[in-house]
C-alpha cells in the first residue's frame, strides 16, 4: 500500500471511533454500543476497523455487556498494522485470480 | 420487569496507594483540530458507565510509566499510536489522577462534562513525540 493511500486513510469512515487507552476492569478497551456508526454489525467476533484521531486499528468484538447507559462492547485490539491486512487480503486474492 | 443496572463506582476499581509523582503519563495524539470536542467526548464517555463519590464523573485513560517502564508502554499499550504526549503530575496541577483498573491504567478527572480545564488540560500536553514503537515501525519491542 502506498503513503498517499494511507493518507487517504485518514477520510475513511470506521466502524467505531475509540479511545485506544479506554480500558476498564477486563482489560479490554471499551465504547457504548450506540457509538457505532452500525451497530447492528457490532457482535461478538466481528472484526472491526477502529480510529482515534489520526490513528487506526483492526479489532475484535469480545462481548457486549447491558450498563446503566446502554450496552458496553469490549474490543480486543489486534495485532499488526491495518493497512497489512488489506495487503495480505489483496495477495490471496491476486494468486486466486 | 427487568431490574435497572445501576452505574459503577470508580472507587471499587481504584488502585491502593498508587502515586502519580515520580510516573509519565503517556497520551492521546491526534488531530488538532477536533481534539478538545473530542476529549469531552471521551470524558462524558466515563460519566455514562460510571460515578465517583455518588455523582457521575468525567475522566480521560492515560497510560503511566517509570522512566524505565516507558519503552515497554509505549511498545505494548500504545503500539497503535504514531504519535503521542508526555506529561507529569506537575503539568497538570488541579486535576485528579486516579490509578484505575489494572497498571498501567490511570483515569484524569476533570470536574464536569465541560469548563476552561479541559483546554488547560489540552495546552499542558506539550509537543508531539513520535513513539518508537508504532506498530509500523519494523524491529523488535520490549516484551
Amino acid at each position: 500500500m502506498t503513503t498517499q493511500k494511507l493518507d487517504d486513510m485518514a477520510d475513511y469512515q470506521v466502524d467505531l471511533e475509540v479511545d485506544f487507552a479506554n480500558e476498564d476492569e477486563t482489560g479490554y478497551i471499551w465504547v457504548f454500543l450506540d457509538e457505532a456508526r452500525e451497530p447492528e454489525r457490532i457482535v461478538p467476533g466481528a472484526v472491526l476497523t477502529l480510529r482515534e484521531g489520526e490513528d487506526l486499528a483492526m479489532g475484535q468484538v469480545i462481548d457486549l455487556v447491558p450498563a446503566a447507559d446502554g450496552t458496553v462492547v469490549h474490543i480486543e485490539l489486534l495485532p499488526g498494522a491495518i493497512e497489512e491486512y488489506q495487503a495480505a487480503i489483496e495477495r490471496l486474492t491476486a494468486r486466486h485470480a | 420487569m427487568t431490574k435497572p443496572i445501576a452505574k459503577l463506582r470508580l472507587e471499587d476499581v481504584i488502585r491502593g496507594t498508587e502515586s502519580p509523582e515520580d510516573l509519565v503519563f503517556l497520551l492521546r495524539a491526534g488531530d488538532q483540530d477536533d481534539n478538545l470536542d473530542r476529549l469531552q467526548q471521551q470524558a462524558a464517555r466515563l460519566s455514562r458507565r460510571y460515578t465517583l463519590g455518588g455523582v457521575d464523573c468525567y475522566g480521560v485513560s492515560a497510560f503511566a510509566a517509570t522512566e524505565e517502564s516507558e519503552p515497554w508502554v509505549l511498545a505494548t499499550k500504545m503500539d497503535v499510536r504514531r504519535r503521542y504526549y508526555r506529561i507529569t503530575s506537575a503539568d497538570v496541577t488541579g486535576l485528579r489522577l486516579l490509578p484505575t483498573f489494572a497498571a498501567p491504567h490511570w483515569t484524569v478527572m476533570f470536574s464536569g462534562p465541560d469548563g476552561l480545564e479541559y483546554q488547560a488540560f489540552l495546552d499542558a500536553l506539550g509537543d508531539l513525540r513520535e513513539n518508537p514503537y508504532w506498530k509500523r515501525t519494523a524491529g523488535r519491542r520490549p516484551r
